[in-house]
């Protein structure tokens, strides 16, 4: 009688600290959202201060009217000042309409295929640097101090020494002998497929694959090393750890106290970090996309600074922040599950 | 910190070795960066080019010490500035704590949304022109969040600290323990971070330089090297692998000397 | 033998070379046998604890002989070793919540120790089992709690549960480190109970590590003494205590006031009923005598008073944190004041709304007459150089980057005193405290505990102020040192007729240095009065259980003590009881009839009873005709 009781009091409590738990997400989502929205207004304010959309016309031979000019302004919305103008820009992101470019096309046609590109490229990277940093770094810790740790850490220094730009052509350059010995691009070197072919169902997906192999391994490696770095360092911290040392005492091996008892403490600080390191490592990404010429989100924002196109700019720096929101939003998910002191 | 740890040792060694050449090499050579050796236009590495001639015939040596002196001054300075703003953002927000750190964690989570390389970027067409300083501005100004979390974080926890609760129970002024008591404390983070911040800034120059938004010719830095290099790195790998060379040496000595005081702190 | 120890040498290798921890260590311990481990932070206590565990860094060698039940245990594998520990050998570690992982429920930690050694338990079955074992180790609603996770229970809940996880396969040896060094008196006496009560039921031998005699005293059979890794002396506890063979057992009896039997251990051993009789004979034998009241009475005026004093904390969730409700004190010039009581009652914050010169949240509080709410800028800095404070580590309280000159030159710095002005008064109070020139030029991390304490009191002594505020100034300091600092404090005030206001956990010590005592319960004071009173003829309820808990190195009374723990955790503070707050676990309450019982149920206010103020509806029932004990007589009614 008292477990039946106890059980259903303990149900009722689970209860409550899930409806607590989905709304302590919930809150975290909105927060995440409201700094989302203002970096993309930074950004925004940053375009329109530096950006300067009528110069052309200023500078043609013969000289443009003075009407013209104005009434171009007006159309750009030029003579309202900044924030009203975000505003607008942002009323009509919501519904989908994210204006035009400075040449006149309508923004929202590319915005699919240009986030759906990134996230391509940028999912399977970034999960893999995920997963092998924190399993070299948990690897590393337990074997702190020999030879593999040590050379394994100084790897993940070189790799962070080593700028994306030039990690990307550096695999280009180690790779072309394979695909000259091998007649054909093995791994080809740019685009997400191969242009103009006809492939379809597998050999479509492969062709794809294949493409995605060498920008993927440009976009995880620093990751990799990155992650690797702090995760040993929190596997150390546990490692060292009283509780570990208790839970030995009582008569765990080291390896059972290890995975049960230390491996969930070691996880839970990679989940902020990660979340706190995204919006960085995306800057790897846009110079991947760049190198591997790849058409997506990090492209479209630098071709966009270069053409001075404030909305363009504002589009995708808004996609990206939202990408930004989704993974730390996924972070707090995890963090949640990791560790049950945060449910309350 | 503990200054003879191997790494940091190597790391400091590596890097004194670069500011050396920075400063000294240009004037042992007997080619300045612009000099056109145009009948070796884009010659492998030889007895006369060491590392190669690029485009125009210059001599890829004379290049890349020009460049690396540009890259090496960016870096130092950024770090600094970077650094400095970190401290006293990170300061007064740990220590005043309530509404002043709210703001400025939110200035700070705002501004980490993005890459800071690109803020840069989109700020540099207004800067066409202007003075690479505005550029070491730049990067300081984008570059001082994950520095101040971490000077944040300490801050908090000296607040607490007996010494600083003993002075603020004498009277002490809010200026005299952040003056006296928190940033001596801090001195040694500050060092670290800052020697760490020296690697992130040369490759913050490098990576707007990369995209043109960064140094502007006919001046040079390693970035924008490596940037022309790209081209022809499949072609011509010394135009490409020189300058990569030395920008690698140059964060990796940073990083180390920085990594290895750090293990000690 | 059951534990078996020879020649055990423990070094730590480090980037300076080894550090020896413990030096050719012989230790036996018989089946069923309690033994203390005792000695100094440093000693090596622990490391040779850790060494029968097999649980060293891999930084540590090992070297000697270790021998379990006839097992030679040094050189076992860890396959070998986990096959024993938590089987034959069980660990209590010092800190509770240190040795819990933070993300398991207790209940499924308890579960695992109990299956690790059972392969074949169904986990159904560990669960149930450690329910039972929650439940023995007087977790209640053991159940339900069992769900809990380590940081929701209290230190004396958490410590209950490694003991639960201890007693789990029912070993043949338990090792606890310090097991109740992190805890309240009160607490630590439930968990001396407990550790005797499944010692009593399994028949498993005690190595009890401690620093504590009081702690040795009460619960063991054997004590070994070691001093920076050597044994200095070992033998029955009885016969060591009378007649310690070593200088270094003397000091450690000295320094923790081992008295004359008679007085405390009668009031311990009358534990908390309403034993009025030997309440005065107590009083009687030892009371002070008329002179000493005398000199004890107000002086030529308060230096400190303070009136209906609260400090309300608003915790999350409209919680709020009642640290200080209500609270009523006066310290006289040139009189020492204790305050006392379980851990987060108050005390500090007290001495915290005091220094900070600042209008209380509600309350009044009077410095040398002048109300602090109303002082000018000019007047709280003048008054900031009366009142100073020393807190309770020395060893986080001193800037590490400052010299101790310049340490104790800061508050004078601070007022505004100039660099060579400020320079010599530190070297003058630094003389005072008993420390050289050459001290000053040193950091505090080349300085021992002892001395960084000496500098800060140095630095509260630097302004030459009227009222010092000392927030437990002993209690981080090793047992031997605490006297020699009392007494510098004692011989201080006297020189410089200072005011004292004190916080301190260690009743022993407070006997010979204070002139009254307060005692604070929840924020509130529930009795206040000559010390001498208050701490050997306690009235409240209260603070008889915290008197009687109060270890003693006597190895009579603190048996006598046994089982006499006061029941119930300390009070959380974000509950708001109304009526008594002491209610739930006071003795006398459950003794009561049921009319007097229903008193209980309103605030009891502070109300003379003769030279003391308590707050009890009932005191009555505990003290007797205490009022009309000869040694008060003749004195001055209140
Ligand atoms: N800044 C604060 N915010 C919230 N609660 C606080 C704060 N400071 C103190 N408290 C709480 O107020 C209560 C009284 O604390 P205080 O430090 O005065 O206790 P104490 O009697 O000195 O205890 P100890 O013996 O452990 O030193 C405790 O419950 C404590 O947790
Ligand atoms: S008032 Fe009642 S409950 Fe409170 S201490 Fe006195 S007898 Fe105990
Ligand atoms: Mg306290």
């Amino acid at each position: 009688m008292t477990t039946l009781g106890a059980g259903r009091r303990r149900g009722a409590a689970l209860s409550a600290s899930a409806v607590r738990a989905v709304g302590r997400l919930l809150a975290r989502l909105a927060a995440r959202l409201g700094v989302c929205l203002a970096a993309v207004l930074l950004t925004y304010t940053l375009a329109a201060l530096s950006f300067d959309p009528l110069a052309e016309l200023r500078t043609t031979q013969p000289p443009t009217p003075q009407s013209v000019i104005d009434a171009r302004a007006t159309a750009l919305g030029l003579d309202l000042p900044v924030l009203p103008r975000f505003g607008q820009w942002l009323a009509g992101a919501v519904t989908g309409d994210f204006g035009t470019t400075a040449d006149g096309h309508d923004i929202a046609g590319e915005v699919s295929a240009r986030a759906g590109t990134s996230i391509r490229l940028f999912l399977p990277g970034g999960v893999l640097a995920v997963l092998f940093g924190c399993g070299f770094g948990i690897w590393g810790a337990l074997r702190a101090g020999s030879a593999a740790d040590k050379l394994s850490m100084a790897t993940a220094l070189l790799l962070l020494a080593i700028p994306v730009f030039v990690l990307g052509t550096v695999l280009k350059l180690l790779w072309l002998p394979v695909n000259e010995a091998a007649g054909t691009d093995l791994l080809p070197f740019s685009g997400e497929r191969t242009p103009g072919s006809d492939l379809a169902g597998w050999a479509a997906l492969g062709d794809r694959l294949r493409h995605l192999v060498l920008p993927t391994i440009a976009i995880a490696l620093p990751q990799i090393a990155f992650y690797s770095r702090y995760q040993r360092a929190a596997m150390l911290e546990v490692r060292d750890s009283e509780f570990l040392r208790a839970a030995r005492g009582r008569g765990l091996r080291r390896g059972r106290a290890v995975r049960r008892h230390g491996l969930r403490m070691a996880l839970i600080p990679m989940a902020p970090l990660v979340a706190f390191s995204f919006g960085l490592h995306l800057a790897g990404g846009v110079f991947t996309e760049r190198i591997f010429g790849w058409h997506g989100l990090g492209d479209w924002l630098v071709t966009a600074i270069e053409r001075q196109d404030a909305n363009v700019v504002a589009t995708a720096t808004l996609l990206m922040a939202v990408l930004v929101v989704m993974v730390g939003w996924l972070a707090d998910l995890a963090l949640l599950l990791l560790d049950p002191r945060t449910r309350t | 910190m503990n200054v003879h740890r191997p790494i940091a040792l190597t790391g400091a060694g590596l890097l004194a070795l670069l500011v050396l050449a920075a400063s000294v090499g240009p004037l042992l050579l007997p080619f300045t960066h612009t000099d056109q050796d145009l009948r070796n236009v884009l010659a492998a590495p030889s007895g006369a080019h060491p590392l190669g001639t690029a485009r125009l015939g210059e001599d890829m040596l004379a290049l890349c010490l020009r460049g690396l002196q540009k890259s090496l001054v960016i870096g130092l300075l950024a770090a600094v500035l970077t650094t400095a703003l970190s401290a006293l953002v990170g300061t007064v927000a740990g220590y005043l704590g309530g509404v002043a750190d709210r703001v400025l964690m939110m200035v700070v989570d705002v501004l980490l949304v993005l890459p800071p390389i690109l803020a840069v970027a989109v700020l540099s067409p207004a800067l066409r022109g202007s003075s690479w300083l505005v550029l070491v501005l730049l990067i300081a100004t984008f570059q001082w969040m994950v520095t101040s979390r971490v000077v944040r974080a300490r801050a908090r926890s000296l607040r607490v600290a007996g010494y600083v609760v003993a002075a603020e129970n004498t009277g002490a002024s809010t200026t005299r323990i952040v003056t006296r008591h928190l940033l001596p404390q801090m001195v040694p983070l500050l060092a670290i971070d800052c020697t760490l911040n020296v690697a992130s800034a040369v490759l913050a120059e490098a990576g707007l330089s990369y995209f043109g938004f960064g140094v502007q010719p006919p001046d040079v830095s390693l970035g924008t090297l490596v940037a022309t290099g790209t081209g022809s790195a499949l072609t011509f790998p010394w135009v490409f692998l020189a300058p990569v060379g030395f920008l690698t040496a140059t964060v990796l000595a940073a990083a180390m000397l920085g990594e290895g005081l750090r293990d000690d702190a | 033998m059951m534990l078996d120890i020879r020649d055990l040498t423990v070094s730590y290798r480090t980037r300076t070379g080894p550090v020896p921890a413990v030096r050719n260590l012989t230790l036996t311990v018989a089946a069923g046998e309690a033994v203390a481990l005792v000695g100094e932070s440093g000693s090596g206590k622990s490391a040779t604890a850790f060494a029968v565990m097999g649980l060293l860094p891999d930084t540590a060698r090992v070297e000697g002989s270790v021998r379990l039940a006839d097992r030679e245990l040094l050189g076992l594998s860890d396959r070998e070793l986990s096959a024993v520990r938590g089987r034959q050998v069980a660990m209590v570690h010092q800190d509770p919540l240190a040795a819990l992982t933070p993300v398991i429920p207790v209940g499924r930690q308890v579960a695992e120790a109990i299956a690790v050694h059972q392969p074949g338990l169904r986990r159904r079955d560990a669960t149930e089992r450690a329910v039972e074992l929650l439940d023995r180790v007087g977790i209640a609603a053991a159940r339900r709690r069992a769900g809990a996770l380590p940081h929701e229970f209290s230190g004396g809940m958490r410590q209950r549960v490694a003991i639960a996880m201890a007693i789990a396969n029912d070993p043949d040896l338990i090792i606890a480190d310090e097991p109740t060094s992190a805890l309240d008196t009160t607490v630590q006496a439930q968990i001396l109970d407990l550790l005797d009560d499944v010692r009593a039921r399994t028949g498993a031998a005690l190595l009890l590590i401690t620093h504590d005699l009081g702690v040795v005293a009460r619960s063991c059979d054997r004590i070994a003494v070691l001093r920076r890794g050597e044994l200095v002396e070992q033998g029955p506890v009885t016969k060591r205590f009378r007649r310690p063979a070593s200088a270094h057992l003397r000091d450690l009896l000295t320094a923790s006031g081992a008295e004359p039997p008679t007085a405390v251990a009668q009031v311990t051993a009358a534990g908390a009923g309403p034993l009025a009789a030997a309440v005065r004979a107590t009083a009687s034998d030892v009371g002070p005598t008329a002179s000493e009241v005398e000199q004890a009475e107000p002086g030529a005026g308060a230096a400190l008073r303070i009136t209906g004093l609260r400090r309300h904390f608003p915790v999350r969730r409209g919680a709020v944190v009642r640290a200080v409700d209500g609270v009523d004190l006066t310290v006289d010039t040139g009189e020492a004041v204790a305050l006392i009581g379980e851990s987060g009652c108050g005390k500090t914050t007290v001495l915290r709304e005091i220094i900070a010169l600042r209008r209380p949240q509600e309350g009044t509080i009077a410095l040398f007459g002048a109300d602090v709410s109303g002082l000018r800028r000019r007047d709280r800095t003048a008054l900031r150089g009366q009142v100073q404070m020393v807190m309770q580590d020395p060893a986080s309280s001193l800037n590490p980057t400052m010299s101790v000159a310049d340490v104790v030159a800061e508050p004078l710095r601070v007022h505004g005193w100039s660099r060579p002005d400020s320079r010599s008064r530190a070297r003058e109070v630094l003389g005072l405290v008993g420390l050289s020139d050459e001290h000053a030029g040193r950091r505090p991390g080349q300085l021992s505990g002892g001395q960084r304490q000496r500098v800060a009191i140095a630095r509260a002594l630097a302004p030459g102020p009227r009222l010092v505020l000392l927030d437990e100034p002993v209690s981080a300091l090793d047992t031997s040192l605490r006297v020699g600092i009392m007494d510098l404090l004692a011989d201080l005030r006297e020189r410089f007729g200072l005011a004292f206001l004190m916080t301190s956990h260690d009743l022993t010590l407070l006997r010979r240095t204070v002139d009254r005592v307060t005692v604070m319960y929840a924020g509130r004071v529930v009795e206040t009065g000559p010390a001498a009173d208050v701490l050997y003829a306690p009235a409240h309820p209260y603070t008889r259980a915290l008197v009687a808990a109060t270890p003693v190195a006597d190895v009579a009374a603190a048996r006598a003590g046994r089982g006499s723990a006061p029941a119930g955790e300390p009070p959380d503070p974000l509950d708001r009881t109304d009526g008594c707050a002491f209610r739930r676990r006071c003795p006398l309450h459950r003794e009561l009839s049921a009319p007097d019982r229903a008193r209980c149920g309103q605030v009891p206010l502070l109300a003379p009873v003769d030279r003391r103020q308590v707050a009890c509806h009932h005191t009555d029932h505990a003290l007797g005709g205490l009022g009309t004990h000869p040694a008060v007589e003749g004195h001055p009614a209140r």
